[in-house]
């Protein structure tokens, strides 16, 4: 006679039943019914070709200056047409992007990296590092970060750094300064994810405590991490390119989306030949919004619980 | 509540001092000071020496440190080198120039994200909706100096229908009606857009507030008796719809008074934010010390307010 199914065993006759979905697919197949968010990743793959493929493809080079043809209006050898010193606008505005995009990305790198570890570290240990580390968060946010990172540009500046490393400076001050927000996010998500029946069995299983908080919480905080860095990149991007505009953040010879517009800080180029300046902001305007809507899109497919604004 | 803002005024003061420490350490890596800024050919070593003994640049910087804390404690910034007067005056004489701009823009964008946010939560999906969600998009996403030189380039160079940058006309000697009126005329593309700049956020707050109101049960409740839609919207929705907002009035504090640095800049506008930037070139420590300073005490003094409105807005959140 046929043995009657035990509890275990009927529920997983009937999970076979399910059709059962990894979580990432869920995610995946919400993001790409985002209309607007799809439209943004499309914008972004383009923006990428652009920068990084399309400089391939240019009959002219980054230092090639050719002052008899300076100042000229946008024509058929040059789409974009030139500066002051007869460089390519399109080329010097393909090679910005790739700065700013690489800028903005790594210095996002960086504030995730801190952010997450900090924000761990304050969850999982709570008490005296948890203190510690949000007060130093507290510190963080009351601090103006426009005024500081426009005066460590200007000590940049001073200290005469050389241009092609000073990018990594930059990146680094944008990071350090960026931390903040995921810190408080992931921390407040290991708080609630710490009491929870998986974290007895790390400890039932003896594990020692990175791989408790590496293997085993982080992995549950990476919805927000992709979230909040999406977000972040737009983030560093402004604020990359508006240093840059000051003078502050990448200087020429390197060029970058901010730093091309400010040729518009001289009058007569500002007025009279605006294919200089309007083309990268341009860029920055539409990389940026193509990289918010990714991650709002992102944000409505990984939780949406997590939309609180 | 008096025992929470207390509690609250007394948490703020390690979070000053980690905050001064840093702003100090910064300040300290800045090779250069004020003597070799202002690049005067006449300087001699020793004046310079004397100089610098009168400004107490001399000093170790721990001890440079101490002096600032002790002077900040009794209301005193230090002299601007570079205004020759004390830096709360030159904060104080500027920073309502800021305020101007600031505000108004607050008001329209406040009032334009309200109204847009609020329809837009109640035509959820209609082509509006959809269009305001773009363009939420686009403005949150709008590099400040970029957007602002476009305007000066085509609404006031080619265009010429505002000024083209400053608060006056140049040379206008004209007092009562006639400033304020053309104090007005130079506000006008600066506030309209700051406003753009900061309408989208806030619309999106909004909409979201409003979309999580209209699904509760009152709401379904006051439809049901038989009420106007448009009673149902405004006299029941929109209200508490809004209150939530009322807890970023006070995160606001720090845009009404500290300034938008770039913009002013591109604007030529005489706000703080502009005048911080040039004390920079000229290494006028006092000042650009004193202005971080007090953009950290605005932003503590707004957290702390928006916790207050917080407990005003919703009694059932008790503070503590």
């Amino acid at each position: 006679m046929e043995q009657p199914l035990n509890r275990t065993e009927q529920l997983q006759e009937q999970l076979k039943l399910v059709k059962v979905e990894s979580p990432w697919k869920i995610a995946f197949r919400r993001f790409a019914r985002n209309k607007l968010a799809v439209i943004g990743l499309t914008i972004l793959v383009l923006m990428f070709l652009l920068c990084f493929i399309g400089p391939l493809f240019s009959p002219y080079t980054l230092m090639q200056t050719n002052i008899p043809g300076k100042n000229q209006a946008p024509n058929a050898t040059h789409w974009l047409g030139t500066d002051k010193l007869g460089r390519d606008i399109l080329l010097r505005m393909m090679l910005a992007g790739r700065i700013s995009l690489t800028v903005g990305i790594v210095a996002t790198a960086i504030a995730v990296a801190i952010g997450v570890t900090l924000g761990a570290v304050a969850g999982f240990y709570r008490k005296f590092a948890d203190t510690l580390i949000m007060r130093i968060a507290d510190i963080f946010l009351a601090l103006p970060s426009l005024p500081i990172l426009i005066t460590l540009g200007a000590i940049l500046s001073d200290l005469k750094v050389n241009p092609s490393q000073r990018i990594y400076f930059l990146m680094l001050i944008i990071g350090v300064l960026g931390w903040v927000s995921l810190a408080r996010l992931v921390r407040s998500q290991i708080l609630t994810l710490r009491e929870q029946e998986f974290m007895q069995a790390t400890e039932a299983l003896g594990l020692r405590d990175n791989r408790k908080i590496f293997r085993h919480l982080m992995p549950n905080t990476i919805p927000i991490i992709i979230v909040s860095a999406t977000l972040g990149v737009a983030g560093a991007i402004i604020t990359e390119s508006a240093l840059s505009f000051l003078g502050l953040g990448v200087v020429p010879p390197t060029p970058s989306w901010g730093n091309m517009i400010n040729a518009a800080n001289n009058l007569v180029d500002f007025r009279k030949r605006p294919w200089i300046w309007i083309p990268p902001g341009f860029c920055i305007l539409i990389t940026v919004t193509a990289i918010n809507l990714i991650g709002d899109g992102l944000r409505d497919a990984l939780d949406p619980k997590m939309k609180t604004r | 509540m008096s025992q929470f803002i207390i509690r609250r005024l007394l948490q703020m003061i390690p979070t000053l001092i980690g905050i001064s420490i840093i702003v100090f350490i910064i300040s300290q890596l800045v090779p250069g000071d004020y003597i070799t800024a202002t690049q005067n050919p006449n300087m001699t070593a020793e004046r310079a020496d004397q100089l610098r003994a009168i400004y107490g640049l001399d000093k170790p910087p721990v001890q440079q440190y101490f002096v600032w804390v002790k002077n900040m404690l009794t209301g005193n910034l230090g002299e601007s080198f570079q205004h020759k007067m004390p830096v709360t005056e030159v904060i104080s004489t500027y920073v309502w120039n800021s305020f101007v701009i600031a505000f108004v823009s607050s008001l329209l964008s406040w009032i334009i994200a309200a109204f847009v946010g609020v329809f837009s939560a109640q035509y959820q999906y209609s082509w509006f909706d959809k269009m305001v969600t773009l363009l939420v998009f686009l403005c949150m996403s709008l590099p400040s100096f970029f957007i602002g030189l476009l305007a000066i380039k085509y609404l006031a160079l080619d265009l010429k229908l505002f000024p083209i940058g400053g608060m006056t006309t140049a040379g206008l000697n004209a007092g009562g009606w006639a400033y304020i009126k053309d104090v007005a005329q130079h506000m006008l593309l600066p506030v309209t857009v700051l406003t753009v700049l900061s309408v989208g956020s806030l619309t999106r707050y909004f909409r979201t507030g409003m979309l999580e109101v209209i699904r509760q049960d009152y709401i379904r409740t006051a439809r049901a008796k038989g009420l106007k839609e448009h009673t149902v919207i405004f006299k029941h929705a929109f209200r508490n719809a809004l209150l939530p907002a009322i807890t970023l009035l006070g995160l606001e504090l720090p845009t009404l008074f500290g300034g938008a640095m770039i913009l002013e800049q591109v604007f030529t506008w005489p706000g703080i934010g502009q005048i911080y930037l040039a004390s920079l070139n000229m290494r006028d420590y006092p000042l650009m010390l004193g202005f971080t300073m007090f953009l950290a005490v605005l932003t503590l003094i707004g957290n702390l307010i928006s916790d207050i409105l917080y407990g005003v807005a919703d009694p059932r959140i008790r503070l503590k």
